[in-house]
């Protein structure tokens, strides 16, 4: 088990190293960092020197891979591959584009994320499951065929409807709440309800639909006629027999997300102006930020590979059947 | 004709998979096991409702994706060459062409005959007052538009619907004499089985859904002819034009991000599963570590790289037009890109289990070489996934390309999308009085390609499936 | 005479797809007596499990009870509400399914899942019904009872399973239990001890039995009373000692005929195979041509640890020798996962052998590089069992049959090689039309039987049959009997005949080799070993067969001359 998972680990590392490499080359070598400062700078009329001060203000003035002017190892450690990549390994961002910490932002941003994120991952869950489990009750009938139709519109609305959508009839025409702030502490909360019921609303068609499939799936298994042989009512069957069985593939493809959110959601946050990481990453686009999209790309891969381990884990522990072997 | 062709890249991708579409209807039509499910499509009865809509989704698509030079008018002492304008247009373009130059001077609503505005303007006796003016275009053909719109639009309809049921009806005496002549049967008795649903094929439904999409199709066009029916933008263009623009878009990214990233997902998915050992755990590596960044910030990175080099090599692009088709394609690479670890992932771990199958292991027995296998044995049984994917994926990347142009990584922000129009209106609902037209036009135009698409999807993949088949 | 249980009339089952309805019973009827074993016999597709499940109420969605009456210890079955019936299932009436494997919840654990249905309708406590299942575990003789409870079904081996099946369909002494093909996913020596196990719990219990099964054998074992379904009609009703003296239909009789045995040896099955025995060829011995298997080893590594080494070997196949003269069958036989398969496929070398010389005329198979090997898959060919998964879907039955023959390059003309797919299909018993036809409309006979004109495409000199009748029905199980004896007769082809089936053995092969755990324990003529086995395990092997002797033809001449229907 623990050589199992100390596998799984070493595994990641080749992993990050090649999401290491792929960013680099995307970023560094494909546009050179003059070709940034230009951009960065305004297209027009930008001298070379204005260029070198940008770059030796953000460490990009450095060789790509090879400092032939350095002395040994800085040979290879004044360099933009060292300076901005490998150094992230250790989880060190490095300076923004405009010149702020990014570790401390991330530190500072991850929290209103997951305020929102959580909530909306543990309610939707539990909505999504009950919803399935109600319309696997009601299989081949006209219930279990409006239900899918309606799974089915409801997940061909763009996701942005639903936020347009639900700020418009929540805070313009109900007035009930604020369609967007933020404020920490126990009376933030009322800012957090919108973003988390469009949430979930707006992942209930697909995710209904796919579990439904799950469970549709585990009911015709032979287990489920034995256990109605053994005259135990419908729901009983559904409660105690199919659900668990179900639960193992629904919790593992829960299980890869957890740590992705941290990363926040892009839209919902920016919609409802929310601090979070999916905002500071959407601003970071919009500024053209280069190194804050960089250190959140070996973020988002870092969790990934977290998930994927977590997963393997939980696979191992929810599985009677992969414990063993 | 109307002037000199071009072919965006975009363009001949599209022609290219249309050819191949065609060619694999004329293949599977004498393959039985192929034909068999795509039978069942068209017994369905949301499959011929999503097939009839989507067909005049990607035919709209298709006729605006015929590009050309317009001719410039000609001027004196310039007979013998033709001049060519540097614009480009489609042949959907030439068709919409007076809405697209019926622009206002801003905001008008939906059938409007007046600006949604107040204006100042001076009056023939000289005074100023601040008033709606009338637009320039739409409803411009009415004396008195506050009495006699609401007739003028009734009898427009009228018009429309009665061109609809005339087109109607003459496509289905054609369709019935077809039938009947394939059938071998009188023709009466062919309308007879048809209104009874004696069929299959579920002909009611098919008729039905004809009639609805001509009434839409017809009533509309009487419509724009006179109005803007979906209202104008900030600065005055016919909101129902870019809608019909954006169609061509949501296609184009729908189907080739998944025709691109197909052949890549195929041979590695195929070869992982086939051969295991090192190729498997390349391959394995090579999708688990695109997987890992999350697709947003991956096509973030790549859109801006792409933003960086193109305004450095901003002379290398002949016009507006083509930098933003290639800025389209590349999209739907990266897109791509992000999409196909999934589609490999399949393949591979349904070879998997084809390898260990009997009828492989018959032709290892008779010598097969490894390549006849894959392509005889292994590619026609794992087809079904492939095909299922590409329905699958269509709406996905329909809906990804709206929320992309959204936050300003997706098409090029000239080019018409409901994700640019989406974008340009969201300010618009804090304002008061609301400006709802622009959004609701584009949401509604996708929200009917999406919902087709899915339910396409779900009755493809039921006829496909063949673990579904079976129950 | 003891008193009537269960009384079905005229039961018809209905099975709709769409518009169309399928009857698959037409009006069955038959009667159960408390403490009786009433044996339900058909072959696949008869309508025995449905009707079985009928009584139970638990009919797949797409079918449903068209009319008739099943009568249950004085109640209207089909007339009661799902209520109430849910009070009968698990106390009144239990059922036992074939398949043990997935029949038990995996992720739940065996304990609990027995303790359910005492909890269910015994109203006791967690832990009296704890208690209670520990009782009936050590009931079935399950070692370890207290540790079984505490386990998942997934931990359990095939039989061990099956007895935890039977504890709980037991657990509140029904007066009817239900048992659906309960042994035939089991080895020989599990089912004999599973059927022993559910005939002394009868006996204590005093329970009704309605046991379903396709083999002869083991109904003559268990059953009191028979009947034979064929094709959702019951063609015949009789107590055990008539049915096995003097069966009453054509259709039993047909079924005895088709059984393959000892005594028939030499001599077709079915009747109607004659016309395929014209010319008999002596069987040639020519050691030159025959196939030596020396010290064969296939072993799987079993990877471990951060870094995956390979920590030891799982011996699939560990140091068989064998030899096969040309001409003649050699079986090999075995119990599930004592490697006889995988001795056929790394003979072929579908599975590269650890080490071990297979020599065919001469010709090292074992170490010969691709090219070479290529050559001589035109001499050694294979037949597997599911003839389900052994055609590719899709590709036509000419394709099929020609894809060897092309890539071994036997005939390089089209339109030679077209004549002789005619010509084999003609040869296996098939219409010529067929090679136009998909696999999947065909029936599992039909299809082997294009397996066969496949691998005689390339005029093999061995063919290794991979239990190619295990997953037919006996009757048809014996025209692929008759249809390969015949092509031996006249090509002279060697056969390694894989199969758990001591009857098959009997009556097919010439030698005989035993496998156990990987290793060959006893080999010899099949009338020697079988007669009188010497190893340990040959001697369990052969006393779990049941006996069955078949009644004398000579009391009912008129019937086994009468042609068979297809």
């Amino acid at each position: 088990m623990i050589a199992y998972i100390i596998r799984r680990a070493l595994y990641a590392i080749p992993i990050l190293v090649g999401v290491n490499v792929l960013t680099f080359m995307l970023f560094f070598v494909v546009n050179s960092p003059d070709d940034m400062a230009r951009v960065f700078l305004g297209q027009k009329h930008v001298t070379q020197q204005q260029i070198n001060g940008w770059k030796s203000e953000r460490g990009y003035h450095h060789p790509l891979f090879y400092n032939a002017e350095a002395k040994r190892a800085k040979k290879f450690t004044e360099t933009i591959f060292y300076t901005k990549s490998v150094r992230l390994f250790v989880f060190d961002f490095g300076r923004s584009d405009s010149g702020r910490d990014i570790s401390f932002d991330i530190s500072q941003r991850m929290w209103p994320s997951l305020a929102i994120a959580v909530p909306q991952l543990i309610i939707g869950l539990l909505v999504t499951i009950t919803l399935a489990l109600v319309i696997a009750f009601f299989r081949a009938t006209y219930i279990d065929y409006w239900a899918v139709v309606i799974c089915v519109a409801l997940m061909s609305i763009s996701s942005l409807f639903y936020i347009i959508g639900g700020q418009f009839i929540m805070g313009k025409i109900l007035r009930v709440m604020p369609i967007s702030g933020f404020e920490s502490g126990v009376f933030g909360i009322r800012f957090l309800v919108l973003p988390i019921i469009i949430g979930i609303i707006s992942g209930i068609g697909s995710s209904t639909r796919w579990y439904r499939t799950i469970f549709l799936e585990e009911i015709n298994q032979d287990y489920v006629r034995t256990a109605r042989a053994k005259g135990i009512s419908e729901q009983m069957v559904l409660f105690r027999h199919v659900l668990r069985n179900a639960l193992i593939p629904i919790l593992t493809g829960v299980v890869v997300i957890l740590p992705l959110l941290f990363m926040g959601s892009l839209i919902t946050e920016s919609f409802f102006g929310i601090p979070g990481l999916g905002s500071y990453t959407i601003d970071a686009i919009n500024r053209q930020d280069f190194a804050i999209v960089r250190s959140m790309v070996f973020l988002g891969a870092f969790l990934y590979i977290v998930g994927l381990l977590l997963t393997d884990i939980s696979y191992t522990i929810v599985d009677p059947r992969v414990r063993l072997s | 004709m109307f002037g000199k062709p071009v072919f965006l890249l975009t363009d001949i991708m599209i022609f290219g998979l249309l050819l191949g579409i065609v060619g694999f209807f004329l293949y599977a039509m004498r393959k039985p096991h192929l034909r068999q499910p795509w039978r069942q499509v068209v017994r369905s009865k949301a499959g011929v409702i999503s097939m009839i809509v989507l067909s005049v989704y990607i035919g709209i698509a298709i006729l605006d994706s015929l590009h050309f030079h317009p001719i410039v008018d000609k001027r004196s002492g310039q007979l013998d060459a033709v001049q060519y304008s540097s614009e480009v247009l489609s042949v959907f373009d030439q068709i919409l062409s007076e809405l697209r130059h019926s622009t206002e001077k801003t905001y008008s609503a939906p059938f409007a005959a007046h600006l949604y505005a107040k204006e100042t303007v001076r009056l023939s006796d000289g005074t100023k007052q601040r008033i709606y003016p009338r637009l320039s275009w739409g409803g411009a053909h009415l004396g008195n538009p506050r009495g006699e719109k609401a007739t003028d639009i009734f009898k427009l309809a009228l018009i429309g619907v009665i061109k609809a049921i005339i087109v109607w009806v003459t496509l289905l005496i054609l369709l019935c004499a077809c039938l009947s002549i394939r059938n071998q049967q009188a023709f009466v008795k062919t309308v007879l089985a048809m209104i009874s649903g004696a069929s299959d094929v579920p002909w009611k439904t098919i008729v039905t859904t004809l009639l609805i999409v001509f009434l839409v199709l017809l009533v509309g066009a009487e419509w724009a002819a006179k109005y803007h029916v979906l209202g104008t933008d900030k600065v005055g263009e016919d909101v129902l034009y870019q809608a019909l623009k954006s169609i061509r878009t949501g296609v184009v990214i729908g189907t080739l991000t998944t025709l691109l990233m197909l052949p890549f997902a195929v041979t590695l998915g195929i070869m992982a599963g086939y051969f295991g050992g090192w190729v498997d755990d390349v391959i394995q590596y090579l999708y688990t570590t695109l997987n890992s960044i999350p697709g947003v910030l991956l096509i973030a990175a790549a859109v801006l790289m792409l933003n960086v080099y193109m305004s450095k090599h901003a002379e290398e692009f002949a016009s507006l037009t083509q930098r933003a088709d290639l800025r389209l394609l590349f999209l739907c690479l990266i897109l791509g890109v992000t999409s196909w670890t999934g589609l490999c992932r399949l393949l591979r771990a349904e070879t998997l289990k084809l390898r260990e199958v009997d009828f492989i292991q018959a032709a290892t027995a008779f010598g097969v070489g490894s390549a006849q296998t894959i392509c005889r044995h292994i590619l026609p049984n794992v087809m079904h996934i492939v095909l299922i994917t590409l329905v699958l994926d269509f709406s996905g990347l329909v809906l990804a390309e709206a929320v992309l142009s959204y936050i300003n990584i997706g098409v090029d922000p000239t080019m018409n999308s409901w994700g640019n129009m989406i974008n340009g209106a969201r300010l618009e609902m804090a304002r008061e009085p609301i400006v709802w037209w622009s959004l609701a036009a584009s949401l509604f135009f996708m929200f009917t390609l999406v919902l087709c698409a899915n339910l396409f999807a779900d009755v493809v993949r039921d006829a496909l499936d063949p673990r579904l088949a079976k129950r | 005479m003891s008193n009537l249980l269960l009384r079905v009339d005229n039961l018809k089952i209905l099975f709709e797809s769409g518009q169309r309805a399928l009857t698959a019973v037409k009006g069955v009827s038959f009667q159960v007596r408390a403490g009786d074993t009433f044996a339900l016999v058909g072959e696949s597709g008869s309508g025995k499990s449905i009707t079985a499940l009928s009584v139970i109420r638990l009919l797949p969605a797409a079918a449903r009870v068209a009319s008739g009456a099943i009568n249950f210890d004085g109640v209207d079955l089909l007339a009661l509400p799902e209520r109430q019936m849910r009070d009968i299932r698990g106390r009144g009436i239990s059922m036992i399914f074939q398949e043990p494997m997935t029949s038990l919840n995996p992720v739940v654990k065996v304990g609990r899942q027995i303790s359910e249905v005492l909890m269910r309708h015994q109203n006791m406590s967690k832990a009296q019904a704890r208690q209670r299942a520990l009782d009936l575990l050590d009931a079935v003789k399950i070692p370890k009872p207290t540790y079984t409870l505490d386990t998942y079904a997934h931990e359990l081996s095939g039989g061990m399973k099956q007895r935890v099946m039977i504890a709980m369909a037991l657990a509140c002494e029904p007066k009817l239990l239900i048992a659906d093909e309960p042994t035939t996913a089991l080895d020989v020596t599990i089912q004999a001890q599973v059927l022993e196990l559910i005939n002394e719990l009868q006996q204590q219990l005093k329970i009704a039995i309605i046991f379903i099964t396709h083999d002869l054998a083991v109904v003559k074992q268990v059953a009191d009373h028979v009947a034979v379904m064929q094709a959702g009609i019951i063609v015949e009703r009789s107590g055990k000692a008539a049915f096995f003296s003097r069966p009453q239909s054509q259709y039993s009789w047909d079924l005895f005929a088709a059984l393959p045995s000892m005594e028939k040896r030499g001599q077709p099955l079915l009747v109607s195979s004659h016309r395929n025995m014209r010319n008999p060829v002596t069987k040639e011995r020519n050691t030159n041509h025959a196939l030596r298997v020396k010290n064969l080893k296939v072993y799987f590594p079993i990877r471990k640890g951060i870094f995956k080494r390979t920590v030891g070997h799982v011996k699939a196949v560990d140091g068989v020798s064998l030899e096969i003269p040309a001409g003649e069958t050699v079986a090999l036989v075995g119990e599930s996962g004592s490697g006889k398969t995988t001795v056929g496929k790394g003979i072929l070398r579908l599975v590269q052998p650890t080490a071990g010389e297979i020599t065919y005329a001469g010709v090292p198979i074992h170490e010969i590089n691709d090219k070479q090997l290529i050559r001589q898959r035109t001499n050694l060919q294979i037949i597997f069992q599911d003839p389900y998964a052994s055609m590719n879907p899709r590709m036509i039955v000419g394709e099929i049959i020609e894809e060897g023959m092309k890539a071994l390059n036997v005939i390089a003309d089209a339109g030679v090689r077209r004549a002789r797919v005619l010509e084999l299909l003609a040869q296996v018993g098939l219409d010529g039309r067929a090679h136009l036809c998909y696999p999947h409309e065909f029936s599992g006979g039909q299809r082997q039987r294009i397996c066969i004109a496949r691998a005689l495409a390339v005029n093999p000199r061995i063919i290794i049959c991979d239990e190619p009748t295990s997953a037919l029905d006996v009757s048809v199980q014996a025209q692929i009997l008759d249809l390969l004896n015949d092509l031996q007769h006249q090509y002279g082809i060697s056969y390694l005949f894989i199969t758990h089936d001591m009857s098959v053995v009997a009556y097919f092969a010439d030698r005989v080799a035993v496998m156990y755990q990987g290793k060959i324990v006893e080999q010899g003529l099949v009338e020697r070993v079988l007669i009188d086995p010497r190893h340990e395990y040959t001697k369990a092997l052969l006393s779990a067969v049941p006996e069955l002797v078949p009644p004398l033809p000579a009391a009912n001449c008129k019937h086994t001359l009468s042609p068979h229907k297809a």
